[in-house]
């Protein structure tokens, strides 16, 4: 029946889907009370203009007593006039361009608008002073170095700065900005005279420096804070509606009544969720907008918006981040308000949560903490500082992806733990329910595991896998034997102990709950065939989207070709091909795979798998390489029809074990294929007579394969 | 008709062929017949040729995927609320406390049935766990031969609940209270308008049907909790405390609306502690205490039985007793 599943029901003359008709009841319900209105609208009315003023008068009253001032070093003496000729000329130009002319003769150290530059020079005539370490331990905020370049008519010249520094950042970006200058007026002037191309006269590179010791660091910058004060007026906009819609409604008596009701539990508070995050979005739109309008008003917008300015896509990137957070932090609050059996009791909840997550926060905020693998996948902790990297224009791409997708699975499984409290008996009539009961081994078994419990194991695995993962990156030291010992226990704890120790905990029966039932021989000869015939189209496919990074892809892992190259073939198949195959595909295809199956169409359940299984090969150590996801998805998109039709993970184990080793044991024998004629230079395309036997065996393969009768999957009743 | 319909050769009929292959555990089958059974014209064929004097089933749902065969496994004759040998035990700092006590009873339709009892007799806690809001500690209730504990969803399509506790949503008002609720029972929305029109005349809220729930006296509210609980015109009605908090004049038109529920064919349980109008308006009673149910029948047979002419020395003679010797069995008259 249509209305059961959510879709459209026409034939009851519905023309929303069920869940969305809930959720306009409850949006409904909570946008009519005065209270949800104070909070979205009168707050931000209110709040932001006061603070704007109060903000503009403090900083006018302290403008008048101090100007920004940046503290240049200079190796030498040599080096100073060279230094203040072109800076002058340089500050001119920026001045001319920005519209404001600045009287040198009157004003010698510039204007009030322009920061003091002190520099720093060792006292010995010829130098000697080191430089980069005045930077680096903050005595300094920035350097700059001339010297010589190859091409005599180009000056070289070197900004260092600390990255975790805003001060320093700021001062860099001042600098480079009037060195910059030079060069541009160098084009327009050659461009207006027609001269013939020569190069620009100033190569200007800079270098960031990690800070060293124990650094007070600069004052914290208002755009830093921006971020914060956004992120927890979301959480005022979600505390409300949270409540309200779950122990509010159980206190008023309407809990019983709608619980009372023939639709699932899970689809009420999913309703209710998707109400409080709209809510939590409406208000952190309403605080936004009336930020910006103070922020102009008051023309405060270059203090409140970082070094970008406020801009289009400041605005999308903020908002989409503060969504993103919504949808998280919404989710743990209808765990403790669905499992409070009053409103008094769920404020009690959440006033540690809301001290708790103000922590992180705060921490984040400080002058040079910077992204890394732990904080990524800290909840809060990641959102702030990506947010701060926003308004700083400074986004990683890693710690981007980390931070969005361990939050997404951290409220997918907020909220599968929401459903399991909410209106079950011993909330609804205050019985003998406890928090212990979210972690109660079941006492049923089931034939494979829930969506949520599926989510669970992501949200386990993400983070650890960036952790462990980032970690083995870093033992560069150890020998290579150990390093791929270190990186088999790791694939091992994560994809083949994890989903059975789950499997255990949550009574999911063995073989149907990763599919481990044994195979017909023709699919083992199915499945061994297809391993020997699909890497060509990986290669071409990782080929056809981009050469150039292929080859950065290969130089990443230049640096250990030759220790790799000297570890015995037996142990390289057995660390990067029978592990690997056997432990991702115990998790990828035998838990997450029949977990999806039963819950959704089976092609939705592969293409879901193989995205998943694909994403995970896109994280290589510190950095992305989408180009990895297309050949690593196809792969998977195999895999996942090779366990569907088969029913079991064993013949995908060959596959998988079949083509990693196959690709190994070339790379082994390259130097003696070389002279056989077969291989070639680097980036160029397999031959045609090579693609199409491959093809031919692939699709003989597929066909066995697509005859057979796909293994039904048994539903839990 | 018998297409996939199942006779097993027993004298209890044909069987619900879906319910057997689960049985049988024959998947296979199952998604052949999940497949008929998503072509809806086929199974509305076979109803419309369904012998006559079997009433249409509504459509399928979750639970027996073929309920609108006019042959399935479900025994029309039987009652449609049975409760057998339900138990219920909450967990306390002084150990297990046994709320239901292996009660039994049958109700069937057009018939209103009292439970009745004093302050933590086990009246509540029986309603919930026939609603499957409760899980028994052992034991089941059917309801229209659904389990409770296995079909929670079918039970609680056939159920109209009416409580004390139940309160209504401040901000919407009475139309979008009933609109709401009979979608979350599948009601279509033309249907449900045409229900409403019928239950604003029955229970005259027509007046204030668009003002805020908020805004309406304690009478209106208990006539749009009344309607609430019809609005998918459900076989069976439990009504926990209907009366409780409530003036002369509303008890009196919560006693008419019981009335009305019998005239209706619905079968109805009632939990009250009212016990001079619950002897009015109940055909049978059980006269619960402690979880377990003590004397069982109509106003007459207890009368007989326990030897005293009005419910409340019936229950002063089980308080009573209950001080100082155990209780005979439950005296079934």
């Amino acid at each position: 029946m249509s209305d059961e599943s959510g879709t459209p029901d026409s034939h009851h003359g519905w023309t929303s889907p069920r869940w969305w008709r809930l959720t306009v009841k409850e949006l409904r319900e909570i946008l009519r009370d005065r209270r949800t209105i104070i909070t979205l609208v009168a707050m931000p009315l209110l709040i932001y203009p006061l603070l704007g003023v109060t903000l503009q008068k403090l900083i006018l009253a302290q403008v008048t007593r101090t100007r920004v001032e940046y503290r240049v070093a200079l190796p030498s003496r040599h080096e100073e006039p060279t230094f203040r000729k072109l800076f002058s000329l340089g500050n001119q130009l920026v001045s001319r361009r920005e519209g404001r002319t600045v009287d040198m003769q009157q004003h010698p150290q510039g204007t009030i608008d322009d920061p003091i530059i002190e520099l720093m020079i060792p006292d010995q005539e010829d130098g000697g002073g080191d430089v980069g370490k005045a930077v680096a331990e903050g005595e300094a905020d920035i350097a700059v170095l001339f010297g010589s370049h190859p091409d005599n008519r180009i000056m070289g010249m070197e900004i260092i700065y600390r990255s975790g520094s805003p001060v320093s950042r700021d001062a860099r970006r001042f600098i480079e900005d009037r060195f910059r200058a030079l060069n541009e007026d160098f084009a327009r002037h050659a461009l207006a005279e027609e001269t013939p191309a020569i190069p620009f006269p100033y190569d200007i590179r800079v270098e960031s420096l990690t800070p060293v010791g124990n650094q007070a660091g600069p004052p914290l910058s208002l755009a830093t804070l921006v971020p914060l004060i956004l992120i927890l007026m979301t959480v005022t906009g979600a505390v409300y509606p949270a409540i309200d819609l779950t122990a509010g409604e159980r206190e008023r008596g309407t809990l019983e009544a709608l619980v009372s009701s023939p639709v699932p539990r899970h689809e009420l508070l999913f309703a209710k969720y998707v109400a409080v995050v709209t809510v939590a979005v409406m208000t952190a739109v309403a605080n936004l907008v009336s930020m910006i309008v103070t922020a102009y008003a008051s023309g405060l917008e270059g203090l409140l918006f970082g070094s970008g300015g406020l801009s289009l896509r400041l605005v999308v990137l903020t908002l989409s981040l503060l969504f993103v957070f919504a949808a998280f932090f919404s989710a743990v609050i209808l765990i403790l308000t669905s499992f409070a059996r009053s409103f008094k009791e769920a404020q009690a909840y959440l006033i540690p949560l809301m001290l708790v997550s103000l922590a992180p926060g705060i921490i984040c905020l400080l002058p040079g903490i910077e992204f890394n693998t732990w904080l990524a996948v800290t909840p809060l902790a990641n959102i702030v500082l990506l947010a701060r990297d926003v308004f700083d224009n400074r986004v990683v791409p890693i710690w981007a992806l980390a931070t969005l997708l361990s939050t997404a699975l951290y409220a997918a499984v907020a909220l599968s733990a929401a459903a399991r409290i909410f209106g079950t008996d011993a909330v609804l009539y205050g019985g003998d329910g406890s928090w212990s009961d979210l972690f109660r081994r079941p006492e049923i078994p089931r034939p494979q595991a829930t969506l949520g419990q599926a989510m669970f194991a992501l949200a386990i695995l993400f983070p650890t896998f960036l952790i462990l993962g980032g970690t083995a990156s870093r033992l560069a030291h150890l020998s290579i034997e150990s390093r791929l010992a270190i990186n088999m226990a790791i694939t091992i704890l994560l994809f083949a102990v994890l989903p059975l120790v789950l499997t255990r905990y949550f009574a999911i029966a063995w073989n149907s709950g990763l599919s481990l039932r044994t195979a017909s021989p023709l699919s083992f000869i199915a499945a061994a065939v297809l391993g020997l015939s699909l890497w060509p189209f990986a290669y071409e496919l990782v080929l056809v989207q981009s050469p150039d990074r292929l080859t950065e892809f290969v130089k990443l892992f230049e640096s250990i070709k030759a220790q790799i190259d000297a570890v015995p073939l037996a142990w390289k198949l057995i660390a990067l091909a029978l592990v690997p195959a056997a432990c991702e595909e115990l998790f990828f295809r035998g838990f997450l795979q029949t977990t999806f199956r039963a819950e959704m169409a089976s092609p939705l359940a592969v293409i879901l798998s193989s995205t998943l299984f694909g994403l995970f090969h896109v994280v290589v150590r510190d950095a992305l390489f989408f180009e990895r996801f297309a050949p690593t998805c196809f792969l998977g998109l195999i895999l996942g029809i090779v366990c569907l039709k088969t029913g079991s993970v064993w013949p995908g184990i060959v596959l998988h074990c079949i083509h990693n080793g196959l690709l190994l044991t070339v790379s082994n024998y390259t130097e003696q294929l070389k002279a056989w004629g077969i291989g070639s230079g680097e980036q160029e395309h397999l031959p045609a007579s090579w693609l199409i036997g491959a093809g031919v065996l692939a699709i003989g393969a597929i066909t066995v394969l697509v005859m057979q009768r796909p293994r039904p999957v048994v539903k839990a009743t | 008709m018998r297409v996939v319909g199942y006779d097993d050769g027993s004298q209890n009929g044909a069987k619900c062929i879906v319910c057997h292959l689960v049985n049988r555990r024959d998947t296979r089958a199952i998604k052949t017949v999940q497949y008929i059974g998503m072509r809806w014209r086929v199974l509305d064929k076979i109803v419309s040729a369904a012998d006559s004097e079997r009433r249409k089933w509504p459509r399928p749902s979750i639970g027996c995927l073929t309920p609108s065969l006019p042959v399935c496994h479900r025994d029309l004759s039987k009652h449609m609320i049975s409760v057998s040998e339900i138990t219920r035990h909450f967990r306390s700092s002084n150990g297990p406390i046994v709320a239901v006590d292996h009660l039994s009873f049958q109700v069937q339709s057009g018939e209103v049935y009292g439970l009745l009892g004093p302050n933590g007799a086990g009246k509540t806690t029986t309603l919930r766990m026939i609603l499957g809001l409760l899980s028994p500690t052992s034991g089941d209730a059917e309801v229209d031969g659904f389990r409770a504990t296995r079909e929670p969803d079918e039970v609680k399509r056939r159920i109209g609940l009416v409580s004390a506790s139940s309160g209504l949503y401040q901000w919407l008002t009475p139309r979008e209270t009933l609109m709401f609720f009979a979608d979350l029972y599948g009601v279509a929305p033309a249907a449900a308008r045409i229900r409403l029109e019928e239950l604003s005349n029955l229970f005259d809220i027509g007046r204030f049907l668009d003002q805020r729930c908020a805004t309406l006296s304690t009478g209106q509210k208990q006539r749009v909790t009344l309607a609430r609980a019809l609005m998918h015109d459900p076989p069976v009605m439990l009504l926990d405390e209907p009366t409780r908090g409530l003036d002369v004049i509303g008890t009196h038109v919560v006693f008419e609306y019981i009335t009305k529920l019998r005239s209706l064919g619905k079968a109805v349980v009632v939990s009250t502690h009212r016990l001079d109008e619950a002897s009015h308006v109940c055909d049978r009673m059980g006269l619960l205490h402690r979880g377990r149910l003590k004397h069982e029948g109509t106003f007459a047979e207890l009368q007989q039985a326990t030897g005293c002419s009005n419910l409340f020395e019936m229950f002063l003679q089980l308080i009573g007793n209950q001080s100082g010797s155990t209780f005979g069995e439950t005296a079934h008259v």
